[in-house]
């Protein structure tokens, strides 16, 4: 009895803990606390202070009203004011006395912009913005004019619909949210490019399995044949100035599918143009601005091979004869071939290609755009071409240049998309699509002076057409 | 005398009934549980969550653990990011496949379930693992109740530096790994129920090497924390696979990550395979009830099960070969058949109801074979 009559219940036979930052998001916070005792205890009010300063004046109360259970508690709320330290202590009430459990300290994040994608879209159509801390309502300028906001996920990724142009490609991105003002430091482009068919014809000839190359502000065309299969064993060069092509003689026999450097290095492929298994022609040229000089071939038969230069060595590599994936390169200064490593994969002309330093770069069937190191025979995929490829359909026939750090690639069989692709960051971007007759293959592709120029050959029609399409042109 | 008795006998009779009260018994029924599964890592791919419904034991049957899909589930970190996670149905949440945590940043779980609860992890910062030099393996033999029949197996060991700066919290859990199955097509006899020949020998021209893909078994959540052997050099056991007498016929590729994990996850892991250990002597720790890192906002009394954690990722890989091996599973377990049929033999497992055929096993290895000399 004695014993029992010493009991007294108080408030120190319990202890109170605020034990974690669960989470601060926006203007939102999580936080856990937790009474520790052995027994139940009647307590009038649990929650929270949460103040911007460790006296706690002022504060946000989360009151999570009575309880009588030890253990967990969590409170949270929300208002909290952006980019400011907070303190948050935990409390309990019983018999008007309140009692506090250790401080924590946190900041909230002031808003910001990561991203948005794509950086290149068509007035109407739709891109995506990441950040963080947008507020409930959010407004999107694309310069000066309102774009829709379409959605607005978890205060972090606002979708809108981009709004016509004012007659500029590019144009700052702006969003104000919860009375701030953001802006991106990377502009918005609307997808740009125009096209213009020259009338600078090769007539009577429709080229296909050709060769072509640049030499400044020289193309060259040749060689492969007439789409009636009779032989093309010369090449043309177009005259700008004139805005016509001019017929250039070619001391060699007819070769086409040849692997072809595209500046003046070629060789390989078929010489005859009718009779399977086809006769090889296995001759290697090089244009040196004046003439065609024939250098030595190749140790092994190569056709429908890629062609590509790098560090001014002509490299041959994959093609239909043979191995697909065998390399050689020609040293101009040592006039010898030597081999390579292979390739990892087979490779052969129906896919797009192209090289930049010490890299040859192709698209494979399966969309993946793969970057292999000529020097220490390392690949990876660095990008997937956006547009869909249709199984015998439109996953052949498309055509690649490279303007300074930028690589242009598209117009496949049936297609009308051409895709900037960086060459740094390996991001897309959205070119006009091509106005003219897609039932027609690339023959060559040039570029000067913000322009390129491609040369088509219709399936049906009696013509060539050539086409100037300016990078940067804006309607 | 005799009515004494009588009356004294149905007195005990009315007493006897007058004391018997009705007990009233409401067994509690369990409820649904909701569960966490899912972790993120440092490498770029798609990390998958999964939530769902656990079914406790009870005296009805409240169907089997069900996916919860419609659900938000959102992961976040300390500078505000969100990855928000796409539903693939049943219960499975996928990143994009350009996400990845990185090391030094905490990362929370946030899920909002159609009904208006939500839900949220703790945050688990990620810690850097260190690199493993080297992987190297032995055959093990393992002492069993059966005194004839010890088990074989064979243990991965890594050798590494452990940090001596940081508390680290490793885990390895195991991939789904490629081996070779080596059979006797040689062997082969009809099936007992052939119409003439039963269980007639019928010598099968090929195929005795195939290639098939297995999860490692036995399973087991191989975590430890280096409380013991803090910047110490380790040669440490971190895997270990059975032998079956067809896992080490010729070579078994393992493939397992490296984690780091944070000391909330290893302690949870910890409990998981504590738990998964009990055999019911008295040796084993009592079952226990393991908390996780989810919290129910909507209500914090709720208990939800699993635990979110983040880690850094490296991804190990090592051939174990059989002539490297000093002894193996004696005598190795025979398959009497071509062994791209190992998968259905005779098509014993087949479906033709449900047009379930198990896969021929291929001969040629995966793009990727490429063990040791």
């Amino acid at each position: 009895m004695l014993l029992l009559a010493c009991e007294e219940e108080g408030p120190g036979d319990f202890s109170l803990f605020t034990e974690e930052i669960v989470n601060v998001r926006g203007d939102r916070l999580i936080v856990l606390g937790r009474i520790v005792a052995f027994q139940n205890t009647s307590l009038d009010d649990h929650g929270f202070y949460v103040s911007l300063s460790n006296e706690f004046n002022s504060p946000i109360i989360i009151s999570l009203g009575p309880t009588n259970r030890p253990g967990r508690f969590v409170g949270e709320t929300t208002g909290l004011a952006l980019g400011q330290k907070y303190y948050v202590r935990s409390f309990v009430s019983k018999n008007a006395e309140t009692l506090f459990g250790n401080t924590l300290e946190f900041e909230t994040l002031e808003t910001a912009l990561f991203d948005f994608t794509p950086k290149t879209q068509f007035p109407g159509e739709t891109i995506t913005i990441t950040g963080r801390n947008f507020g409930e309502t959010v407004e999107v300028f694309v310069g000066d004019r309102k774009a829709d906001v379409l959605s607005l996920d978890f205060g972090f990724r606002i979708r809108v619909r981009i709004p016509p142009s004012a007659g500029k490609s590019e144009e700052t991105l702006k969003i104000i949210t919860s009375g701030k003002t953001l802006e991106f430091d990377q502009p918005f482009k609307y997808v740009s490019g125009t096209y213009r068919q020259l009338n600078a014809v090769i007539p009577g000839f429709r080229l296909v399995d050709n060769v072509y190359f640049q030499q400044g502000d020289r193309f060259f065309v040749g060689l492969g044949m007439n789409a009636d299969r009779t032989p093309s064993n010369f090449l043309w060069e177009y005259i700008p100035t004139e805005n016509r092509w001019i017929e250039e003689n070619f001391p060699g026999e007819t070769q086409r599918l040849s692997g072809n450097s595209k500046t003046g290095y070629f060789g390989g492929g078929y010489s005859d143009l009718t009779n399977f298994p086809f006769e090889l022609n296995q001759d290697y040229w090089f244009f040196n601005g004046e003439t065609f000089q024939s250098i030595p071939s190749s140790p092994y038969d190569f056709a429908e091979s890629f062609g590509y230069m790098v560090r001014g060595d002509f490299y041959i590599a994959g093609g239909k004869v043979g191995v697909g994936s065998v390399v050689y390169r020609y040293r101009p200064s040592l006039d010898t071939w030597e081999i390579r490593p292979n390739l990892p994969f087979l490779v052969d002309k129906s896919m797009v290609y192209f090289s930049k330093d010490d890299f040859l770069y192709w698209v494979d069937q399966d969309k993946q755009v793969r970057q292999y190191n000529v020097f220490t025979a390392t690949q990876k995929i660095v990008a997937e071409y956006p547009s869909p490829f249709i199984d015998e359909v439109s996953d052949f026939g498309g055509t690649a240049i490279v303007v300074g750090e930028k690589a242009y690639i598209g117009l496949y069989n049936n297609a009308r998309d051409l895709w900037e692709l960086d060459l740094i960051t390996f991001e897309w971007a959205r070119k006009n699509p091509f106005p003219g007759n897609i039932q027609a293959t690339n023959t060559a592709i040039f570029e000067s002076e913000g322009k390129l120029f491609i040369l088509r050959t219709p399936r049906f029609q009696a013509d060539m057409e050539f086409w100037e399409f300016e990078i940067e042109g804006f309607n | 005398m005799k009515a004494t008795h009588l009356i004294l006998f149905l007195l005990v009779i009315l007493v006897g009934f007058s004391c018997i009260d009705l007990f009233e018994f409401e067994m509690q029924e369990p409820e649904r549980t909701l569960t966490v599964e899912g972790y993120i890592t440092t490498q770029k791919k798609v990390h998958i969550i999964r939530v769902a419904f656990a079914t406790g034991y009870g005296s009805r049957f409240l169907g089997p653990s069900s996916g919860i899909g419609g659900a938000k589930v959102f992961i976040n970190d300390e500078e505000g990011r969100i990855e928000l996670l796409s539903d693939q149905g049943s219960g499975i949440y996928h990143t994009s496949s350009e996400f990845a945590a990185e090391i030094g940043k905490a990362y929370s779980l946030n899920i909002e379930l159609r009904d208006g609860n939500r839900y949220v992890s703790t945050p688990e910062l990620v810690t850097p693992v260190p690199p493993i030099d080297s992987l190297t393996y032995q055959s093990t033999r393992i002492a069993t109740s059966n005194i004839l029949n010890d088990e074989i197996g064979v243990q991965v060991m890594a050798h590494f530096q452990d940090p001596r700066d940081q508390q680290n919290f490793y885990y390895w859990p195991l991939l789904e790994s490629d081996f070779v199955i080596i059979s006797e097509p040689e062997l082969y006899r009809l099936p007992p129920i052939h119409p003439t020949n039963p269980r007639g020998a019928a010598p099968k021209a090929c195929c005795s090497r195939c290639f098939h893909k297995e999860t490692p078994s036995p399973f087991s959540v191989n975590t430890i924390s280096d409380v013991d052997f803090n910047g110490l050099y380790q040669r440490r056991v971190i895997a270990y696979v059975r032998d079956n007498g067809i896992r080490f016929k010729e070579a078994y590729r393992l493939d397992l990550l490296h984690l780091s994990i944070s000391d909330g996850a290893h302690r949870f892991l910890s409990l998981i395979d504590q738990q998964l250990r009990l055999r019911g002597t008295v040796f084993d720790p009592p079952p226990a009830n393991i908390r996780g890192n989810m919290v129910s906002l909507s209500n914090p009394e709720e208990q939800v099960l699993g635990y979110f954690f983040a880690a850094d990722e490296l991804k190990l890989r090592v051939y174990i070969q059989k002539s490297k091996l000093e002894f193996v599973l004696s005598p190795p377990t025979t398959v009497p058949d071509d062994c791209r049929d190992y998968l259905n033999p005779d098509g014993r497992n087949s479906d033709p109801r449900a047009g379930m055929n198990p896969p021929l096993l291929p001969i040629e290895p995966p793009f990727d074979w490429n063990p040791p000399n």
